[in-house]
């Protein structure tokens, strides 16, 4: 994909990745914001991120690299300019899931939401490796995103599982 | 369980949530635009300001009002040769990953403080040779007394801004240094890591690393401190590709 491409097609492909990959950005933005508002806006400058480098996109690396890339430095940036600590953030609403019952949802959901809480806990080195291979990105792809071997991303996810499993069991 | 188990419970438990926001498309192409009209506003705001300064120069004909028309241009040279050279290199990372967009962030963080002083000095020195030109050009024209001039309604409302924007020179100065701060910060740990998780470099890779870096060193324009922290960067960097 070149600069040359004309505004449509790119469009294209932008609603087209979206479509693919945007619940996986937005559950990578949910992992490094606290409320529900936030984490839409960080999607929105990821997207606007992806929208203005797409032009320049021309397939070194898969369209799932590139899109984690993005979104990963984009949250680095936010997380450095909006630091903002709250004591007790808000639980996200979600849609329920018309193919469960309400009360395996409701436990579905308290699951996540500890899931999500372990995980805003890591620190920023550890959490993206967590939030890349909750996305089930290979090692490789991992390294490739974050410019490290791929004996270091099993490293850091190891010691990140460590510290995930204990702060699950804080029930925090 | 065991480890992989574990992890795929864990994935199973985090893909759940599949909301995605509608209308996307519409807001980031409205931002977009926005974006690219902000960077326009610098040079409309360089040409009205230049412009304005000349007109009203060459309809008060009178010295102290040439002087600031004048002055009013080699401000706005001033301040571009000074984004010109502060922004330099800060537009995009060495590489698209995570590492080389820290220090991309890094640079920039360093690169607004910098203006936050300029902006701070060239605000000042501007607001005192604006304030003399005027004096001088009414006392020229009738006596008048500087607390006057100082008290006056107009004077009032000019030092008024000038708080405000001390306020927000402030302000702005210790949200950079506050992202500065966290940015350092994570870089530590990713260089800690990245150095304690790395299997060492054999012997023979170590001498063709030096003789690298000596010529890197020698390649590379040492002009100035930010460039040669950009060097030691891209040394560091270069070291880390050569170990893996």
């Amino acid at each position: 994909m070149t600069k040359d491409m004309p505004k449509s097609l790119i469009e294209q492909r932008f609603d087209q990745l979206l479509l693919r990959e945007g619940a996986a950005l937005m559950r990578l933005a949910g992992a490094y914001t606290d409320t529900r508002s936030d984490r839409d806006d960080l999607f929105q400058e990821i997207a606007l991120a992806i929208w203005q480098a797409l032009p320049n996109f021309r397939g070194e690396s898969s369209e799932r690299t590139f899109l984690f890339r993005i979104a990963h430095n984009r949250s680095l940036a936010y997380l450095a300019n909006r630091r903002t600590l709250r004591i007790s953030p808000d639980e996200e609403e979600r849609a329920p899931d018309p193919r469960l019952d309400p009360e395996q949802e409701l436990l579905q959901e308290q699951e996540r939401q500890q899931l999500l809480r372990a995980v805003r806990r890591l620190p920023v080195l550890y959490r993206q490796v967590t939030t890349l291979a909750l996305e089930g990105l290979s090692y490789g792809e991992i390294g490739e995103i974050l410019a490290v071997s791929e004996s270091n991303v099993g490293a850091r996810l190891n010691r990140a599982r460590q510290m995930l499993r204990s702060f699950m069991e804080d029930k925090v | 369980m065991n480890a992989d188990q574990e992890l795929q419970q864990w994935r199973a438990q985090w893909q759940t949530d599949t909301h995605v926001p509608a209308g996307l498309r519409e807001r980031v192409k409205r931002e977009s635009r926005r974006m690219r009209f902000m960077l326009y506003l610098d040079l409309v705001i360089t040409a009205v300001a230049g412009a304005l300064g000349t007109v009203w120069a060459m309809a008060s004909e009178q010295p102290a009002m040439r002087f600031l028309a004048i002055w009013v241009w080699v401000s706005l040279l001033i301040t571009w040769i000074f984004r010109f050279i502060n922004d330099k290199g800060n537009w995009s990372g060495a590489a698209p990953d995570t590492e080389a967009f820290l220090h991309l962030s890094l640079r920039r963080c360093k690169a607004n403080l910098r203006a936050v002083k300029f902006g701070f000095i060239l605000y000042f020195a501007q607001l005192a040779i604006v304030s003399t030109c005027v004096y001088w050009e009414l006392k020229r024209q009738s006596p008048t007394d500087l607390w006057a001039y100082l008290t006056l309604t107009r004077s009032l409302v000019v030092w008024f801004c000038a708080a405000l924007f001390l306020l927000w020179i402030v302000w702005y100065a210790r949200k950079q240094k506050a992202e500065l701060n966290y940015l350092l910060e994570v870089q530590r740990d990713w260089e800690k890591y990245a150095d304690e998780w790395e299997t060492p470099a054999p012997e023979s890779k170590k001498r063709w690393k030096l003789t690298a870096l000596l010529s890197s060193l020698i390649r590379d324009h040492i002009s100035s401190l930010s460039q040669l922290e950009d060097l030691d960067w891209r040394v560091r960097r270069k070291k880390k590709i050569w170990k893996t």
